[in-house]
């Protein structure tokens, strides 16, 4: 879908269907009955309109998820059945059984610069089953031209959605495709989605997530057999063709709720052009490309001789329960055909600068995470030591200035943290551990981001200007959308030049 | 990926919920399931253990008045027997350190170096339950209980991921017989093939080209 004079006018429908995946026909929330859902093409100074239409409904609950009201008290003198009912009343009036809240949603546009306030990207908006709600988002002028994408930001759903796919990407044309070389070059979008299925119902599990040990990260409450899939745009290893000596430019996204992709393609380096939307000066070469959970790489590959070559993940400790995530095949590189040559790019765009202001602020956000349940179901992350609260105003800053933010990670898991609206530039990253090769453009200065994940128990300090034409309510979180879900998220209002400190919205 | 057909419990799927008034949470499986438990195990190591000191916490109300399977056969309450096949243990540094705790101390964030180290590796234990003869379609239905004991017990039962007031010994009882339903939303349910295997090296047959492409 691409837009026509300076407008890109469509509707999602996030429909529950069928989704054929490999061998296995699974029943999952779609966007337009796609996995994943439809690309969408602007560019900058467009208007983007998505009519977005909830047509969901509740898949995947375990029959005895309900039944918990049923069980005996162990103290007599203490009727758990009718502390539970309460209980259950309560939410239901709050709109927050797992009932009501998966099937809840929104949407929110993954790095586009836009407005956070009605009708732009609004992740505070709930959207209930067969609501409809109008987008429109003021593509700014200045937008790089690269990848972003868009997913359900409902609090505290994200991860259930996000396990069965809902996500798509946004491609923001410009600049960068004028570079005569790509200009030349066949083009492909490639989403990554990781589903969590049960094994009997081929739906995404309806309950709690516990981290656990083995293939599969997280159990359920009640548990249930269950299988991981990591789909390229909704295919199983699939087959991508290339010619020898032909270059091809990929955009890649992990739209995967837990895992961290640490891409490789046997035999062949990638030209990186570009992290998170943003495109570099000149390319790089990369052995591998390291993509946390919403990080997107742009890069050209070129292939050699003719052959099949595996495009893997390799096993990566993303500090998860019982050690590194295992091997990961993805894709098949195919390359035969006639001999051609490429041409490849020495020089790309001017990226973006960050505006020669003095440093107004600096702040220090402490991330830290309990596994165990032992303070009750499932996971607590927490920001500062405190759980998300969506009254509250965690950060307030002003536009149209620079601060510089340390994010620490007292956690060995690794948090991809990210912040909506504005990107990033990382000025220094400590505690890598040794030994770990992954960290490649983290450690580049001068690259944008808008997600970067903090090293186990180390920190890094990012600076970030908030541009002076974007003002309201937003959050930043971790892009482990189980960890976003259980409270390891914060709101950030950015008031309007001159108008610090406001203290609400 | 998958979890080769295995339901997995782990600490937080216990009897004796503290967070739950103490009561545990009806755990459905089917006949003859493959059961895994992964426990916190350092610096403890966990030690089975079987009847008559392991028994099913007090009954869950359903199955306890619900009656027989059928008209004159056994309570649905009747034991069904777990063969434990196997154990093994996988690293887990520090993965469990206890984090700030705002429900036992309201609003007070604990420093990294004052909390509970945790444990540094978890042990795997693999069971089978027993389905019991073919032509009996009562056998191998009713409850069945997985029992474990720390030994030594720890000083502090945060370590093995349990609130500190908590007893230290890791009881597990399961409703068998009674398969999870999905409710579905009246979709069509899938079958149930085995999930297809992943191999390191692909050479499945070719797919279309990516649409975007």
């Amino acid at each position: 879908m691409s837009s026509e004079n300076g407008v890109l006018d469509y509707a999602l429908n996030m429909v529950t269907l069928p989704v054929p995946v490999g061998e296995r026909q699974l029943t999952l929330n779609t966007f337009n009955g796609q996995l994943p859902g439809p690309a969408l093409r602007v560019r900058p100074g467009d208007n983007l309109r998505l009519l977005l239409t909830n047509q969901m409904v509740p898949a995947g609950i375990p029959t005895n998820n309900l039944a918990y009201c049923a069980s005996t008290p162990a103290d007599p003198h203490y009727d758990t059945r009718l502390a539970c009912l309460q209980d259950l009343w309560k939410k239901l009036l709050q709109g927050k059984t797992p009932l009501q809240a998966f099937v809840y949603t929104n949407i929110h546009t993954h790095g586009l610069q836009v407005s956070p306030n009605d009708p732009g990207d609004n992740v505070f908006l709930r959207l209930e089953p067969l609501a409809q709600h109008q987008y429109s988002y003021n593509i700014p002028t200045d937008q790089p031209a690269g990848l972003y994408w868009y997913h359900p930001h409902y609090h505290p759903s994200t991860a259930h959605q996000g396990w069965q796919g809902l996500a798509g990407p946004i491609i923001v044309e410009g600049d960068i495709d004028a570079v005569p070389e790509i200009a030349e070059m066949r083009e492909r979008t490639i989403v990554i989605s990781e589903l969590w299925i049960a094994d009997d119902s081929g739906e995404t599990p309806y309950s709690a997530l516990l981290p656990i040990a083995g293939d599969v990260s997280y159990d359920s409450m009640p548990a249930v057999p269950s299988s991981m899939y990591f789909p390229l745009n909704g295919q199983l290893i699939p087959d991508i063709t290339i010619q020898p000596g032909e270059a091809q430019r990929w955009r890649v996204l992990n739209a995967g709720p837990d895992r961290f992709i640490w891409l490789h393609v046997e035999g062949h380096t990638m030209e990186q052009i570009g992290t998170d939307g943003t495109p570099y000066h000149t390319p790089r070469s990369r052995p591998h490309i390291m993509l946390a959970p919403a990080n997107r790489a742009e890069f050209i590959i070129k292939a050699g001789e003719p052959g099949r070559y595996r495009i893997y993940a390799e096993a990566y400790d993303q500090g998860h329960p019982g050690g590194p995530r295992p091997y990961l095949p993805l894709a098949t590189l195919v390359v035969r055909g006639k001999r051609v040559n490429s041409r490849m790019p020495s020089t790309l765009v001017e990226p973006p600068r960050m505006p020669n202001l003095p440093v107004v602020r600096r702040r220090t956000l402490v991330f830290s995470g309990d596994i165990t349940g032992r303070n009750g179901l499932g996971m607590q992350m927490l920001i500062d030591g405190k759980e998300y609260d969506h009254m509250r105003i965690d950060q307030e800053v002003e536009a149209g200035t620079v601060e510089e933010w340390t994010m620490v990670n007292e956690d060995v898991s690794q948090h991809p943290i990210h912040i909506h609206t504005n990107p990033f530039q990382v000025i220094d990253v400590q505690g890598i551990p040794p030994g770990d090769t992954s960290w490649l453009a983290e450690r580049e200065p001068g690259v944008w981001w808008d997600t970067f994940r903090i090293p186990p128990r180390g920190r890094y300090t990012l600076r970030t200007y908030f541009r002076p034409d974007v003002t309201g309510l937003t959050v930043y979180h971790c892009h482990l959308l189980p960890h976003e879900d259980r409270s390891m998220m914060g709101n950030l209002l950015i008031d309007p030049p001159g108008a610090y400190p406001r203290g609400k919205p | 990926m998958h979890n080769q057909g295995r339901y997995v419990f782990n600490q937080q799927h216990r009897d004796n919920l503290s967070w739950w008034n103490r009561t545990w949470l009806p755990q459905l499986v089917p006949k003859g399931a493959l059961l895994e438990v992964q426990l916190p195990s350092d610096p403890v190591r966990w030690i089975p253990y079987g009847e008559p000191d392991c028994q099913p916490s007090p009954l869950w109300d359903v199955a306890e008045i619900s009656g027989p399977w059928y008209p004159g056969g056994p309570p649905r309450h009747h034991r069904v027997a777990v063969q434990l096949e196997g154990q093994h243990t996988v690293p887990n540094p520090e993965r469990y350190r206890e984090s700030a705790n705002p429900y036992e101390l309201p609003g007070v964030y604990i420093p990294v170096e004052k909390r509970v180290l945790g444990s540094s590796a978890i042990t795997i234990f693999d069971y089978q339950l027993e389905p019991g003869p073919d032509d009996d379609y009562s056998a191998g239905r009713g409850l069945a209980t997985i029992c474990l004991r720390p030994d030594p017990i720890p000083d502090d039962v945060r370590v093995l991921g349990f609130p500190p007031d908590t007893p230290p010994n890791y009881v597990l009882t399961l409703v068998v017989g009674v398969r999870q339903a999905s409710l579905g939303g009246g979709l069509p349910p899938t079958p149930l093939p085995a999930p297809p295997e992943v191999h390191p090296g692909p050479d499945v047959p070719s797919q279309p080209d990516d649409p975007h492409g």
